[in-house]
């Protein structure tokens, strides 16, 4: 039983919530009860009192009549006795037809209905007393009420429709529509337009509503700001990862196979030592196996620097002073450069200060950033070395200009990618950079590149700054990968080929 | 004469052509390890023009069983080796060398060209440490030079 009952609530609260009505029909519902309980009252107020009035009216006019005709009752009685008497009371009332008019023994011998007005007055005699009664038909309340039924019904629809008409206008203008603003502006959060704002006015309720809402939209627009930007940070952070990854399957890859190559390498080569030597009067023979000899030379190279690439190994880290590093290469590359039509010029802004760092590696760093810039600049020019603290204090930078053909940004995305070239077929391996990248990384460090297209190319080399003594045995002061500002920059900060630098490009790579 | 970096430091001596060039009275014997068998037969070769008597090895294994018993119980005059080598290393036969006592120089032949690899090989003893591909002339003017200085302590310790 009790299961029926509560599955029985349960399934009228769902049918509720299942239609919920509007609030506009629950105000005009309950207008409309309490304005028809309202009339009700008055009408039944109104009914009684007109009622009572009436009712007393005759009352009184019936005991009039009734005073006036008793002492002729009487005086029949006496003279003619009490049958005449009731013969004149009935004959009293052939003419009166509104009042009926007897003589009775006692008072009350027939029940009035309550629609009927008695009065009855006493006729003494000293033969006994009889009771005058005076009957007139007044409408009681029941009958008064059950009269005007129909009036009352019409006056109680009219008021109804007027209430419900009055509420449903009134909920409209001060309730639905500013809601239904609120819930199209919900919706269009909802749907993810997080910049509009509710002005705050209306109604208390309404305007705290809006500002609840704007609050809830300032929330939400802050914290899908912050999650736009942490992906955007998780996003360039796969992205770095997955070129190391892809940087370091390669290095494995190319290692194998260019210890792989040394041993096959080395059989042609001694081979076509011995043709050239068993053939030596034949020119034709000699020059093939010196063409074969170069191209094992130049084989072997690209084996060396594809190890040279794969065989990067944990720097053996001294303190050095940025500023000599950039001399000593220098003078090592003045040949080089006279051979290029280049030179090499050093610009001194500060002092940059020391780096712990493999001296060997960053050489080779800045060798391959200015052997490339010498080939940026195929009629010759100037390479500029510039070595000075970054802006982040903590790191110090050593720029490598030049004032060559500068690359456009989809070249510029891909510099650091193993075996990317634009050199010609020969004269390189496309891992220069791809070297230099690493050795920087393997310092926390990075690399930057801005190139505009026509007017040079700026590699910058970005080291953490030494801040501690670096004893000569090597130990490192500097422990763990880069510190924080050598994090991987945002997207926002690396504009790889976007609308802003449309002729410079810029790319950043760091680990 | 066309040299490789590895062994740059050794034009530092002046009497280094009268080193490499003096025809020497002794035939000079060298043990090759080298487990390629293309490249173990023109390593031969190139090391029979130059005037040693060979003996080879396929591995580390062979070399260090040449190395316990040699041939008429002569000790070869240097070692030339290739570093990676199944069963048994050139390292390993390296401190195998260290181990007995024997003062016989080496010189290391390798396609590793990383700088890890030449600190270790060093550190074991080896005297030279060649990359491949390895120039036949530089092979035999290396493997005179070392043979000629007779023992590895001489020239060990290049910076």
């Amino acid at each position: 039983m009790m299961h029926v009952e509560t599955r029985r609530r349960t399934s009228f609260a769902e049918a509720l919530h299942a239609a919920p009505a509007s609030l506009a029909t629950k105000v005009a519902a309950c207008f409309t009860v309490v304005t028809l309980l309202a009339l009700l009252f008055l009408g039944l107020t109104f009914a009684r009192r007109e009622t009572m009035d009436l009712r007393r009216t005759v009352h009184e006019d019936l005991r009039a009549q009734g005073r006036a005709l008793a002492p002729t009752i009487r005086d029949i009685w006496l003279r003619e006795g009490l049958d005449r008497a009731r013969v004149a009371v009935a004959a009293a009332n052939g003419d009166a037809e509104t009042v009926r008019i007897s003589l009775e023994p006692r008072a009350g011998v027939t029940s009035a209905s309550p629609d009927v007005v008695r009065v009855e007055v006493p006729v003494r005699t000293p033969e006994g007393v009889q009771m005058l009664q005076l009957e007139r038909r007044a409408p009681g309340l029941a009958t008064a009420i059950r009269g005007e039924l129909g009036l009352l019904l019409l006056v109680g629809l009219l008021a109804a429709s007027g209430v419900v008409a009055l509420s449903f206008a009134l909920c409209e203008w001060l309730i639905a529509r500013p809601l239904r603003r609120i819930v199209a502006h919900a919706r269009s959060i909802a749907d993810g337009h997080l910049g509009n704002r509710l002005t705050e006015r209306g109604s208390a309720e309404v305007a705290s509503l809006k500002r609840e809402l704007n609050g809830m939209a300032d929330a939400l627009e802050a914290a899908q700001k912050r999650a736009d930007a942490e992906a955007v940070r998780r996003n360039a952070a796969t992205e770095a990862l997955r070129h190391a990854d892809r940087l370091k399957t390669v290095g494995t890859l190319a290692a194998g196979i260019a210890h792989e190559l040394g041993t096959p390498l080395n059989v042609v080569l001694i081979l076509a030592r011995r043709l050239a030597r068993e053939r030596r009067g034949d020119t034709r023979t000699v020059a093939d196996t010196a063409e074969i000899e170069a191209q094992v030379r130049r084989m072997s190279d690209i084996t060396r620097q594809l190890l040279d690439f794969a065989s990067r190994r944990e720097p053996r880290r001294h303190l050095i002073a940025v500023d000599d590093l950039v001399v000593r290469v220098a003078a090592m590359l003045e040949g080089l450069a006279r051979a290029k039509n280049c030179s090499i010029a050093i610009e001194h802004a500060d002092a940059p200060g020391d780096v712990s760092a493999d001296a060997d590696a960053l050489q080779q760093v800045l060798t391959n950033l200015i052997v490339n810039a010498f080939d940026a600049m195929p009629s010759g020019g100037v390479v500029t070395l510039r070595a000075r603290s970054a802006n982040d204090a903590r790191a110090v930078r050593i720029d490598v200009e030049d004032s060559g053909h500068g690359m456009p940004a989809h070249i510029v995305e891909r510099i650091f990618e193993p075996f990317f070239t634009t050199k010609d077929v020969g004269r390189g391996t496309g891992l220069g950079l791809c070297v230099a990248h690493g050795i920087v990384a393997d310092h926390g460090g990075r690399l930057d590149v801005v190139s505009t297209a026509g007017s040079g190319t700026t590699v910058s080399v970005l080291l953490p700054r030494s801040t501690e003594a670096v004893d000569e045995g090597g130990a490192m002061s500097l422990t763990g990968r880069g510190p924080s500002f050598m994090d991987h920059p945002t997207a926002a900060e690396r504009p790889v080929g976007s609308i802003e630098h449309r002729t410079t490009s810029h790319a950043t790579v760091a680990l | 004469m066309d040299m490789q970096a590895g062994s740059e430091g050794f034009y530092a001596s002046d009497d280094l052509e009268t080193l490499v060039r003096s025809p020497d009275v002794q035939t000079r014997r060298v043990f090759l390890a080298e487990d390629d068998p293309a490249l173990r037969a023109l390593f031969v070769e190139t090391l029979i023009e130059a005037g040693f008597e060979v003996h080879s090895a396929a591995d580390g294994l062979e070399m260090a069983l040449l190395l316990s018993s040699p041939p008429d119980g002569l000790m070869p005059d240097v070692i030339v080796m290739d570093v990676r080598m199944p069963r048994v290393s050139g390292i390993d036969v390296l401190a195998e060398l260290e181990r007995r006592g024997l003062d016989v120089p080496v010189i290391l032949v390798t396609g590793f060209g990383d700088p890890g690899l030449y600190a270790k090989a060093r550190t074991a003893g080896a005297v030279v440490v060649l990359d491949k591909p390895v120039e036949p002339e530089e092979l035999a003017t290396m493997a005179r030079l070392v043979a000629n200085l007779g023992t590895r302590r001489k020239i060990s310790g290049r910076p």
